[in-house]
Order: structure tokens, then sequence, then C-alpha cells
């Protein structure tokens, strides 16, 4: 059977890892590639990515984006090149387009900049695709970039990405062919069967809350139950809340918002005078909630369940981790990723990167939500 | 009469109170079993309520248990890792003999590992930046200008931290409220100052930050103290090697000169016994043939007279002869034919030759040799090494004494051994036989008469052989002298 998927890594320095990931794709898809995805570290010069491979892959389209760490089949790579190519003669990507940020304009004038652009170029496209992609740098408001996806895509499933609310390395390189810049990145394509998973692993606690006063667009909660919304931590901390504030422990417990068969974490980075929350997910008023704690069997509960059905079948499965839920998992992260590909078998070819936040809509949401330390996998084939 | 008929038969004043009656009694029953409900449900509300407020204070006890766990969690990783830092960084300086590779170890990842974003190590005599992790340069003259005002303090202290009340001018200056300093001491001298601040964490620095900055600052301390330890250790192997290079240097020079002025005596013997030749020739020629009286014959004193002279020219001859011989092996220009020969044989035939001397003196000689023994040598030339070797064993030898010649086969050589019993040579003395002229200054050389070249020749037909000599010996006991040939089979 003729193989539509190919990964690819190499930890090699500079140009020299660039030729290893090339051949190895060579050696599997010989006379064409297609689509190339290209995750890598910021130990490389983007430049020289386009420059090395299109020396001997010539591929038709080159994505790549910039990230801390990287996933390639049971390992979380610190340093290195990860690419997957998709070779699916069904697959084509109908549009691409990567944006730069421009310094002078407002968060919110540029948040209409990217939904004209995006309307424009997405226009008609989500009723004849079954896929949009986007990766956004340390710049783009998520929830300013996901309203705008949701308005140009309407109700629309398959819709994932990532982007990142910090820089790491001197750049959030994104890239489309030889266009390199940081921005917003978003393709959009059909011809691939697309599951989107989300695994958690985190147990809801006490009884639950509902978010009564919010400023989504500056990502803060601003009440909870009436009541400021560091109230709802100081009720379960009480006299341990100093030191979990002095010690900046908000991350490790994120708030869970409840959907049909899994939660949007929301994670706390920080907390105002007032007692606002500073927050990264999609924060919406009158959503109902409970504070999550990290649970290891249910974690491994949740990855059997989710992946017991694609177990020995072939395919690909791009991971989309959170850098919160790496802190939060510690040493369990890298066992979660070996416990991913036992479950999934040699068939399955496992790929990644970390980001800040992830966004999604599947069937059943249909409306491009953006989140943190869930680990969202898009399984495709 | 159905219950229809009765009512239509009935007072209306009495249905209306019957059916009142009926009313107030199924509303009281209702009431009733609507309170019981009530009273049901709240019971079981309060039950749902102390659930929930259990399972509140339950997810409270959770929150709380793993909040605290993981800070356990991350106190010992911090300090595994500070552990982990603390170990690299020796197993990566511990062969540093350099002060610039030595602070080169300290970039940014050692700093971030430390828990802090900046890093700075500051020369404390001329301020020179050894390492600088992400301080401006406004930042790095305020920080000199502090290392120079608190120089004293510094010699005294071990580490300086933000809370300290000399410090606070610097809270403003970082904007942080987080920073270490301490001094590097190599030798008791403050070598050098390292300054961490901002840390990476939103917290206070913790003691184990403090610590594990302190043991670093030792640590490095050490390094430079090795490193100096080792540049004075290189300093002197430099000079050592200095003077034993201008000490080679005039041994070469004195052995050239040497080597020249051995040259230049080589040539002047050879030129002197070659001038001496032709004449002596001549005057041995005539003194033989006056001694023979072939002019007549001569008057018995003139007659002893001119014999004494014939002797002596013959040993003038003699001894000219050895002169051009030692000159022309030193100057290679006498050919060594070394072919396989029996050493055995030649042994014999010296012993034979040079028995009647021996049996002069009543010596006894004895050969130890193998039947045969075939080594590569020039015959002619060992030959004259046999009978100088043998002939001094007979002349040093008192009478009766016993001189022993022994051949044997030794490894990949012949050894042959000539032994005697005779006055032996003092320990002093024995380096010196072979040089030329050279007679050992004792009474018996002083009755036997010799020139000194004898030796000094076999040494140098041995050394033109590639071979050894040496001898051993002991006052009154007797002499060994030693030399090897190589065995045919070997060669």
């Amino acid at each position: 059977m003729e193989e539509k998927f190919a990964i690819a890594l190499s930890e090699k320095d500079g140009e020299e890892a660039l030729k290893e990931i090339s051949l190895k794709i060579k050696s599997t898809f010989p006379r064409e590639v297609k689509y190339l995805l290209i995750f890598f570290t910021p130990h490389y010069s983007p430049p020289i990515i386009p420059r090395t491979i299109n020396f001997t892959l010539k591929p038709r389209l080159i994505l790549g984006v910039q990230s801390p760490f990287l996933i390639f089949e049971d390992r979380i790579i610190e340093k290195g090149v990860v690419a997957c190519c998709i070779n699916k003669n069904e697959a084509e990507i109908k549009d691409i387009f990567l944006k730069t940020p421009s310094a002078q304009k407002e968060s919110t004038i540029e948040s209409e900049h990217i939904e004209s652009s995006l309307r424009s170029s997405l226009k008609g496209l989500a009723r004849k695709n079954n896929f949009s992609v986007s990766f956004l740098s340390y710049q783009r408001n998520p929830h300013e970039s996901t309203r705008a996806l949701e308005l140009s895509l309407g109700k629309m499933p398959n819709v994932f990405g990532a982007g990142f609310m910090k820089r790491y390395g001197a750049k959030n390189y994104l890239m489309v062919n030889n266009d390199i810049d940081e921005g917003f990145l978003d393709m959009v394509g059909k011809g691939l069967e697309i599951q989107l998973l989300k695994i958690g692993g985190f147990l809801p606690i006490g009884r639950p809350f509902s978010i009564t006063r919010a400023l989504p667009e500056r990502n803060m909660i601003l009440e909870i139950n009436n009541e400021p919304a560091i109230n709802i931590y100081k009720k379960y901390l009480g006299t341990k809340f100093d030191l979990f504030k002095k010690n900046y422990l908000f991350p490790l417990y994120p708030l869970g918002i409840k959907q049909k068969d899994s939660f949007l974490l929301i994670t706390v980075t920080n907390c105002l005078e007032d007692g606002s929350l500073l927050c990264v997910g999609d924060i919406k008023e009158t959503q109902e909630g409970h504070i999550m704690v990290f649970h290891p069997p249910s974690l491994l509960n949740t990855i059997k369940e989710k992946l017991n059905s694609l177990s020995g079948e072939k395919g690909l499965l791009l991971a989309i981790n959170s850098l919160a839920r790496k802190k939060i998992l510690k040493d369990t992260d890298a066992e979660e990723i070996r416990f991913i590909k036992n479950s999934l078998g040699v068939n399955f070819k496992v790929f990644g990167a970390y980001f800040d936040y992830s966004i999604f809509a599947d069937e059943n949401t249909r409306v491009p939500e953006w989140e943190t330390a869930n680990l969202l996998m898009a399984v495709v084939k | 009469m159905n219950l229809l008929e009765l009512i239509q038969n009935s007072d209306p004043l009495f249905l209306v109170t019957f059916v009142s009656a009926l009313t107030i009694l199924f509303l009281t029953f209702y009431i009733f079993s609507k309170l019981q409900t009530i009273s049901i449900l709240k019971k079981n509300i309060d039950y749902l309520n102390q659930t929930i407020k259990d399972l509140d204070h339950q997810a409270k006890i959770i929150i709380r248990g793993d909040m605290e766990l993981r800070l356990y969690q991350e106190a010992v990783e911090d300090k595994l890792n500070k552990l982990s830092l603390l170990k690299n960084m020796i197993f990566s300086s511990i062969y540093v003999l350099d002060r610039g590779e030595l602070f080169y170890q300290i970039n940014e990842k050692t700093i971030n590992d430390l828990g802090f974003q900046k890093g700075l190590i500051l020369g404390f005599k001329e301020f020179d930046v050894k390492a600088n992790i992400d301080f401006n340069p406004h930042e790095l003259e305020e920080l000199k200008k502090f290392v120079l005002a608190r120089q004293d303090l510094l010699k005294t202290t071990t580490l300086l931290t933000s809370d300290s009340e000399i410090c606070s001018g610097l809270i403003s200056l970082l904007s942080t409220r987080n920073f270490l300093i301490a001094p590097i001491k190599a030798r008791q001298d403050i070598s050098a100052v390292f300054i961490l601040s901002n840390l990476l964490t939103h917290t206070e620095i913790q003691r184990a930050e403090k610590e594990i900055f302190s043991i670093i600052c030792v640590y490095l301390g050490q390094c430079l103290d090795n490193i100096k330890l080792f540049e004075e250790l290189y300093d002197s192997k430099d000079a050592l090697e200095k003077k034993v290079k201008e000490r080679t240097k005039e041994l070469v020079q004195s052995l050239r000169e040497i080597e020249n002025i051995s040259k230049m005596k080589s040539d002047f013997i050879s030129s002197v016994s070659h001038e001496l030749r032709t004449p002596l020739t001549s005057v041995k020629g005539f003194s033989s043939l006056l001694v023979e009286e072939k002019f007549g014959k001569l008057p018995p004193e003139a007659k002893q007279r001119l014999k004494k002279v014939d002797e002596n020219v013959n040993k003038l001859v003699n001894m000219v002869n050895v002169l051009l011989d030692i000159s022309r092996i030193e100057s290679g220009k006498m050919e060594v034919k070394i072919v396989p020969s029996d050493i055995v044989k030649l042994i014999k035939d010296v012993a034979e030759f040079l028995s009647p001397q021996a049996q002069a003196k009543h010596l006894s000689l004895t050969l130890d040799t193998p039947q045969e023994l075939t080594v590569h040598m020039d015959k002619s030339l060992i030959e004259r090494v046999l009978i100088n070797l043998l002939g001094n064993a007979i002349k040093f030898t008192s009478d009766n004494g016993k001189i022993t010649i022994q051949c044997k086969e030794q490894d990949t050589n012949a050894l042959i051994v000539i032994s005697d019993t005779g006055f032996g040579i003092e320990k002093e003395s024995l380096d010196k036989i072979f040089q030329e002229f050279y007679r050992v200054d004792n009474p018996v050389n002083r009755e036997i008469k010799g020139t000194g070249l004898g030796l000094s020749l076999v040494k140098r037909i041995i050394s033109a052989h590639k071979e050894k000599i040496w001898v051993e010996s002991e006052p009154d006991k007797g002499t060994s002298i030693y030399f090897t040939l190589k065995l045919e089979k070997n060669a």
C-alpha cells in the first residue's frame, strides 16, 4: 500500500539537520513531495530551511513553525527539526497566507484587519473544504484571532491550530515557503480525514462556579459567583493562599469549563490587586466551571479511551501540546508521549510541537475556541 | 337510590356543608402529606448540602495537599537541578587550566540554571568583564562603581544579598529585589566578583540558591588557585626547559669543539705518524743492518747500544702503526670486512701463537670454548684484539698465574671473555683504560713497558663492529675483559 505520510527528525546542527531531513523524506518519497510541515527549535536559522529543503526535495509547499520543544514519535526533542510530509493524492491546500504584524496598528484594528484578510481569503472556502490550520505568534491576540476565524470560516469543523503568548528565541518564526516572519499563518484545505481529540487528565474538584464578569478580549476574569475572581482560589486554599500566590502556582490548577465530553481549560497566569484573574483561554461570561487538579490515572485512562479505536491503524498524529501542561505534568509529560505512541502502535506516525495555547473546533462545537493545558491531537488519515 | 338521587333530594345547605367538610379534610391530608414531603426534601437538601460541604472540604484538602506536595517536589527538583549544575560545572572545568576558558563556562545556561536571568563576573582589580549575561552597559558601569566602593567589605564577606542594607542602592538600579553578590577568592585574595540578578521565578531567593551560589564561588576560586599553580609550574618548567636548552646548546658547542679538537688530534697523529713512518722505516732498516754487522764489524759496546736503538725503533714503528690504525678506524678510512668466520679457531690460533710467552711465565692458559662458533667479524682485526687482550693478560699476570679464554653463546651474540689472575685495575681507572695513551698509574705498570694504545685500538675495532666491550677487575684478584660479536645465525 502506498505511503501517504512520512515523518523525519534530525538533531544535527544547522544545514546538516535539514539535509538529513530531506534525505529521510526522499527515501520514502523519491519522486514527488507535496506538502511539508516543519517544526523547528530556535537553534536553527529559518532562512536555511527552505533553501536547504528545496535543494533536495522541491516540495509544492513548505510550512514552518518555530517552537521551543518538539515531539517525534515517543520523544520530546529540545533541539532539532521535525518534518512531516503529506503526499496523499486527494489532499489539497486551497489557500494559505502568512499575515505579518504591523507594529503601529492597535489590537482591535489589527483584529479587524485579520478578519477582513481572512474573510477575503477564505470566502466560500469553508463550505467546500474540510479543515483549517492556524499558527499564531505572540503578537496576535488569541481571542481576537479566534473570533476572526469564527466569523470568516463560519460553523466549520476541523479547525485547529496553536499560538504563543510570549517569545521563545529571537522571534516566533512562521514560514510559508520563502516567506519567513512572525504573524498569523492559516491554511485551508481538503482531502484529509481529520479527527480532533483532546487529552486532559484533570479532575474537577469542589462545587461548580459561574463566571459572572469577564473581559475576554483582555483575557481577564473579573468576577466569579459575583465575587472577585480570586476568591475562588482563596476559598479552597484558605491559609495556604499566600504561599500559593507567592510561588505563582496558579497555572498548576487551571479553570475547567465543562463541555460535552471534556473540559476547556483556562490557565490563570496571575492575579491583580482588585482580585481579577489574568488568563490564557477562551473566557465567556456565564460559563460554568471548576478548579481542575491533574490526576495521572485519569490521564492514562483518557488516552486509552480515546486512542483505543485507532490502535494498530495506519495514520498520522499531529500533537499540539501545551507548555503550561508541560509544567504541570513534569516527568509525566514524557511518559504521556510514550504512552500515546505505544497505544497507537508502530504504524501511526506521531509528531508535533509545544505551544502556549491551542485552537479547536470539531464536529460538535463547530466554533473555534482557544485554550491551554490540554493536549490537542489531530488524527490525520 | 343512587348517589345522584341522594344529592338531589338532600338539603342544599347540608350538601354545601358536607362538601366543604370533605374538601377541608382532603386539603388537610394533602397539606399534611406535602409537609411530610417538604420535610423529607429538606432533610435531603440538608444532606446534599452537607455532602457538597464535605466535597468542598475534601477539595480543599486535595488542593492544599497537592500544592504542598508540588512545592516540596519543586524544592527537591530545584536542589537536584542545582546539584546537577554543580556536578556538570565541576566535570567541565576540572581540567580547565585557562582563566578565559573557566569564565567562558559561566554562560546564559549556567545563570538560568542557577535560577537567575542576569549574571556578571567582574575582575576585582582591573574591573574587566570576565562574563556578562544580559546586563546593559549602564548597569555594568553602576555595578563597577558599586564594587569599587565596597572593596573592603567584599574582602571580609562571603555573600551579599539584596536584603543587605548596603545593597539597597542596587535595588532601584537593577529594578529587582533579587540579586546576589559574592567574591571569588583565589589564595585568600579576591580575584573577581560574581553578581547574579533577576530571579527567573517570581519567588524570593531561597536558601538553596544562596548556598549553591556560595559553593560555585568557592569552587571558581579553587579553580583559579589551580590555574595559578599550573601557571607557576608551567613557568618554572618553562624556565627549566630554557635552562636545559641553554646548557644543551653549550654542551653541543663543547662537544663540537671537542670533536674538532679530536679530529685535529687524529689528523695530527695521522699526519705525524705518516711523516714518521718513512724516516722510521729507513732508520729501522739501517739499524737492523748495523746490528747484523752488514756494514762491518762493530765494537761490542757500539753493538750493544745499536741493539737498544733497534729495539726502540721497533717499538716506535709499532706505536706509529697502532696510531695509524686508530686514526684510520676513527676516520673511517680503514676498510672493515665483516664476514662469517669461526671465532673458536681464531682464539685457538692466537692462544697457540702466544703460548710460548705464557709458558715462559709458567702461566696456565685454559680455553673454555665450544667446538665451533661462527660469528660476523673482520678476522684480521679481531685477531689483533685477541692478541692485544691475551698479550696484556700475559703481561700483567704474575708467574704461575692463570689465564682463561672463554667463548659462549649469549642470546644473539657470542661473548668472549679473557680473564686473568693478574694485578687487577683500580676501580677509578676502569673507565679510562680504553683512552689513548692512558696507563694505570701503579708500580707494576712502571715496570712493564707499554704505549697505552693497545686497549684504545681494541675498543675502536670492537666499535667498528658495532659491538660492546667492557671490563671487570679487582685489584690483586684479576681482570676480565668481555666483548661481544654477532652470531652468524642472528645476523
